[in-house]
């Protein structure tokens, strides 16, 4: 099975940008900086996350700059991204079907935020990276034939390697 | 459309742009004031930065927003590489948006509401009792108030958070409304 890539630029650019962004979003008990209140990673995320402690992740006993949810889409977005060329050359899914997807699983979070926040469950920091995870792999999937494509040879196209 | 005699993309940059600078702006004013006007407990999380933060996640999907708009206004297709573009550009110009509608706030219309945050933000770190060599670590962290150098501090970190995220929404937005299944 063969697989064609493109946008290789733009791929390069997006999956260094993610990676970056999860680095960062590991917070200062990675890179030793700041306190547990304030760092550089804090002030970065600050207006993306709203960083609660106990809704987080700690490296080094020292919270992560992103809530357990936005760690999980970070991350798997990243991870998504860097599998594509596996994803792209066993799947191929139609481009609506992605979107459903990815609407499914805002959806799921979106139940999940307002379940917890009128008091019918209590999520845990599990189920809100799960949903996180879940969510930033369905943007990398969503992305898949943007930048990888499985060459499928038909009637006209089989055999004109060897013809060539 | 051949590619090259697509309309211009700055109209839709520019409405994306106003809509997230303003928001992230209004709300961020409101939870300024939500701060000053509350007790420092000492916690790094407060009610007025969840609402900050809810301004800003909206700031993120303005390249959504942006690509959108230049899509179906124009009836148009185009590759996830000008949406990036769209997005990352509606992201800086929002960011360019918001610092200049909170000068105008904190310099014209209400001066003495960066000290206060300021003030807030000390107490609120004393409250933690942090030993002094943590304390003045994240003094290094916390810019003064009215400085040029916190207004660049601020602008610098926005552009590059913002841009970035919404680089990824411009993407995921020129996907789902400007491309066709090939």
């Amino acid at each position: 099975m063969d697989i064609q890539s493109k946008n290789k630029a733009l791929y390069f650019i997006l999956t260094t940008i993610s990676a970056i962004l999860v680095l960062i979003a590991l917070g200062p008990g990675l890179i030793e900086t700041g306190t547990n209140t304030v760092s550089w990673q804090y002030i970065f995320f600050e207006k993306l996350c709203h960083q609660d402690p106990e809704r987080s992740y700690a490296i080094a006993g020292k919270s992560m700059a992103v809530c357990a949810r936005c760690l999980g889409i970070y991350s798997a977005f990243a991870v998504g991204l860097i599998s594509l060329p596996l994803f792209g050359r066993y799947f191929q899914i139609d481009k609506k079907h992605r979107i459903r997807l990815v609407i499914g699983i805002i959806t799921l979070n979106a139940i999940d935020i307002f379940g917890n926040a009128i008091g019918i469950w209590t999520n845990t920091l599990e189920s809100r990276l799960i949903l996180g995870l879940l969510f930033g792999l369905s943007i990398a999937i969503l992305l898949t034939d943007e930048f990888f494509k499985r060459n499928i040879k038909t009637e006209d196209t089989y055999g004109s390697e060897f013809a060539a | 459309m051949d590619q090259n005699s697509q309309p211009s993309y700055w109209p839709a940059v520019m409405v994306g742009a106003l809509i997230i600078g303003l928001i992230m702006s209004v709300l961020g004013i409101i939870s300024q004031y939500m701060t000053i006007n509350s007790e420092p407990v000492g916690s790094s999380f407060t009610l007025a930065q969840g609402i900050g933060t809810f301004a800003c996640l909206f700031g993120a999907i303005g390249g959504f927003i942006a690509t959108r708009q230049y899509a179906t206004e124009n009836e148009i297709t185009f590759p996830i590489g000008k949406g990036a573009l769209i997005g990352f550009l509606t992201g800086v110009a929002g960011v360019l948006v918001s610092t200049l509608i909170s000068i105008i706030w904190q310099y014209i219309v209400d001066p003495e509401l960066n000290q206060a945050v300021y003030d807030w933000t000390i107490r609120n770190l004393e409250v933690q009792n942090l030993p002094a060599e943590q304390f003045e670590m994240a003094m290094n962290f916390i810019p003064e108030p009215g400085a040029m150098s916190s207004l660049l501090w601020a602008l610098g970190i926005g552009i590059v958070a913002l841009g970035a995220l919404n680089l990824i929404s411009g993407i995921i937005g020129a996907k789902v409304f400007a491309t066709e299944e090939e």
